[in-house]
């Protein structure tokens, strides 16, 4: 087990200790054979991964469906936001790019960043960009038309962008050649809390730093519309 | 094909039927429940024979939904000149797709015994299955911004935004809620916290503040009286729904009795024990009678739960916008800090459960001294009395001067 | 993977479900539009102008707090998921997070931007007809009730 000093739920030193110690035996998910974090891991097979998916059976789990599924949709609803002129339109094009990357956030088992993915980017930023967009439009019929010299730049960038990607691709450990798979019984969110609290504890703490000065900023922005 | 993997699309294709099928006769018991509420009979006269079946008795107007449904399916829908077309026919799905996802993670009935292995009674069992219940929650907003911008209509506009201000209000305090009983049970996976519940005392018994605070959220979520501000009938004709009809319209309806659903499930999952009744939690892992058994008591507790929004629905009058926003900013996420804050030293230090129930009440006092000895400051207005204004009339002349 | 097959599916379904109702009414229902039918609906009176205009930045600023609490609230649920397996490291290594998000919240609070409804006091809003509000906002009702009296 990967976390291996976890309390279990059912002990008598539970920090909310009102389980009464006749009844728990009953209930305990150890009688049957369960774990209590991960019930289904000793029962079922390990939870194959992407690459082993993707080298199997097509037929066998759908994961090359759902790998084409999901990269068809961020490609197209990403080439349709560089296409529209309507930014309404892009803000929903771009809602469906993240809900495609968040697809395979959930393939390669990273469940939470799929989950942020949507409560943060989806939820948020882009309820923040639409609310912009709708709240400060002057002009009703609000088209988008790059000039040449944005187009240069947006073409620069797109080289350097596929340039980096390139370099990655090329440096991602293929499967025989030192790809460490995804334990069965992994939890990016456990994972996560603990290297928030150990080795990454000084962004998390700084993280709350900059979330006050955006709230001074924000109440500011307010504050100033006011007065 | 795993043997979970068919237990799970046997689950998605039941429970998205019944609940489908349950959303028509949902509204069949609003009206009823209206009409109790004012003393009415209801709709009484739609039996099921139609005109065609040999059936004489009306059968308690059973027949209504069903010819409700006809009844939109040959109505007329008509696209007003000038709206975003795309959009337009896009908001309505974007209404209703993300209240069906939320039911995927709900552990509808616990376990199942299948030879000697255990198979989970939900669609798609998660290790972050509340979180993601938020997560898809957050995606709902999209539906009501883009039927109010695509409608170009000013009535929807408005009310799209306001309806989009609120649910991100609400939000705050929802994930707030879920977040102190993660922080309870060190657990977010929706079968886990429902084990915990039925291994000890539901959640509601002993943090009875925080469930009244998230089943309030959750009327604010899917826009339910006393927080349908969308659709102020009075100011806003039908908010961001305004302009659709037919068909349109009817998801829009059925996208707000889905999130009625899915929000109770939610609630029923992390405050009344899910699927856990006093008496049946004894075998956890059962045969297909018992998890037939346990869905049934999931589905009666959601089932109280709607008549409960319902009831809230007919019996209390709307909230300002103002206030609204007040009770969220102001009232509900301070409270529910407390609560998360309270919670986390209680475990810290081991307490037993009473203690959580002695400090929401502890809270709830606090938050009653408190409230309105709050200095407000220079911040709020006065009613200004402008001269000749109706708050401000002319003295009555007397006539005999 | 099985699961993101069933969110998959359960998609799928929604989708299907949501566009064949759609079609069904599409094929069975009569279309007979007029000039009126067509007309944006604004209770019988003609429009004017679009609706897609500038709207209350009020909204912009939920949207903003919004985001600042979400992105927050992000941060911790790992954190609290973590808490009963470390307590004491989670509980004294998150109150100064918690703290400082608390603090940026009584500051908001305290600086007026959580209410809805702002004085008019000290702006220099102009009200409808040129109406000064922030001075009429100044001005003690008793005194326009006797100004009132004195013009009848």
């Amino acid at each position: 087990m990967a976390i291996s000093c976890t309390q279990p739920w059912w002990s008598a030193r539970s920090p909310i200790g009102f389980l009464d110690p006749s009844r728990e035996r009953h209930y305990s998910l150890a009688l049957i054979g369960l774990d209590p974090i991960h019930p289904l891991q000793h029962k079922a097979a390990p939870v194959p991964t992407l690459a082993q998916l993707m080298t199997a059976d097509p037929a066998q789990q759908g994961a090359p469906l759902l790998f084409y599924a999901c990269a068809t949709l961020t490609c197209l609803s990403a080439w349709a936001i560089v296409f529209s002129q309507n930014i309404v339109r892009m803000s929903v094009y771009l809602l469906l790019t993240l809900m495609g990357a968040a697809g395979f956030y959930l393939m390669l088992q990273a469940e939470f960043l799929a989950a942020v993915q949507l409560i943060v980017y989806a939820g948020g930023t882009l309820i923040l960009i639409v609310f912009g967009i709708m709240l400060t439009n002057k002009n009703p019929e609000m088209q988008l038309r790059a000039t040449p010299m944005e187009l240069g730049l947006g073409a620069l960038v797109g080289v350097g962008l596929a340039a980096l990607l390139i370099l990655a691709l090329v440096h991602t450990p293929t499967p025989g050649q030192g790809f460490t798979a995804v334990p069965a019984d992994y939890q990016q969110v456990r994972a996560i809390g603990r290297s928030l609290l150990s080795e990454n504890l000084v962004p998390f703490e700084l993280a709350a730093v900059l979330l006050l000065v955006v709230m001074v900023g924000a109440a500011y922005m307010a504050r100033r519309r006011a007065g | 094909m795993s043997a979970q993997f068919i237990t799970s699309v046997v689950t998605l294709v039941v429970i998205a039927k019944l609940i489908m099928v349950s959303c028509a006769y949902l509204i069949l018991l609003e009206r009823k429940v209206a009409a109790w509420t004012q003393d009415r009979i209801g709709p009484n006269r739609v039996g099921l024979s139609f005109g065609v079946l040999p059936i004489r008795h009306h059968c308690w107007g059973a027949g209504q939904p069903l010819a409700d449904g006809i009844k939109l399916f040959l109505k007329e829908d008509y696209t007003p000149p000038g709206v975003d077309r795309g959009l337009f026919l896009l908001a309505p799905v974007i209404v209703v797709v993300p209240a069906m996802l939320g039911w995927a993670v709900i552990p509808w009935g616990g376990y199942l015994g299948w030879g000697d292995s255990v198979l989970h009674v939900t669609a798609a069992p998660i290790h972050i299955g509340v979180i993601y219940m938020l997560a898809i929650g957050s995606l709902a907003v999209y539906g009501v911004v883009l039927g109010g911008y695509a409608s170009n209509n000013k009535y929807s506009f408005l009310g799209g935004l306001r309806a989009t201000a609120q649910m991100l209000s609400y939000e705050i305090p929802q994930g707030l809620c879920v977040l102190t009983v993660i922080l309870m049970h060190g657990s977010a996976r929706a079968d886990m916290l429902v084990n915990f519940q039925a291994n000890a005392v539901w959640n509601a018994v002993y943090q009875p503040v925080l469930a009244v605070i998230f089943f309030t959220c959750i009327l604010a979520e899917c826009n339910r009286a006393p927080f349908d501000l969308a659709e102020a009938e009075q100011e806003l004709v039908g908010g961001y729904h305004t302009e659709y009809s037919s068909m349109k319209w009817a998801l829009f309806f059925m996208g707000e009795y889905m999130h009625m659903i899915t929000g109770a499930a939610f609630f029923t999952l992390l405050f009344l024990g899910g699927w856990d009744l006093p008496l049946l939690s004894e075998p956890l892992v059962g045969g297909i009678a018992l998890v037939l058994l346990k869905t049934g008591v999931f589905i009666g507790k959601v089932a109280l739960l709607l008549f409960l929004m319902i009831w809230i629905r007919w019996t209390l009058p709307r909230f300002r916008f103002d206030q609204l926003m007040r009770l969220a900013w102001r009232g509900l996420i301070p409270i529910t800090l407390l609560v998360m804050l309270m919670t986390g030293v209680m475990v810290f230090l081991q307490q037993p459960a009473w203690v959580a129930l002695v400090g929401n009440g502890l809270i709830a006092l606090l938050a009653v001294w408190l409230g309105p000895r709050i200095p407000q400051g220079a911040a709020i207005n006065r009613r200004v009395p402008l001269p000749g204004s109706r708050f401000c009339p002319p003295k009555p002349v007397n006539p005999t001067s | 993977m099985n699961q993101l097959l069933s969110i998959a599916i359960f998609v799928g379904f929604g989708v299907g479900f949501v566009f064949f109702n759609l079609l069904v009414g599409r094929l069975v229902r009569p279309s007979l539009s007029n000039a009126e039918k067509e007309a944006i609906y604004e209770c019988g009176e003609p429009t004017i102008g679009t609706s897609w205009v500038q709207f209350d930045l009020r909204f912009y600023i939920v949207a903003l707090f919004y985001l600042i609490f979400d992105v927050e609230l992000a941060l911790i649920y790992p954190w609290a998921i973590v808490y009963r397996e470390i307590p004491g490291e989670a509980l004294v290594l998150g109150t100064p997070f918690l703290g400082i998000i608390i603090i940026g919240y009584a500051y908001e609070w305290y600086s007026g931007s959580l209410d809805w409804v702002r004085s008019t006091i000290n702006t220099s809003y102009k009200g409808t007809a040129g109406i000064d509000m922030a001075s009429l906002a100044r001005r003690d009702p008793e005194v326009l009730e006797e100004q009132a009296a004195g013009q009848a």
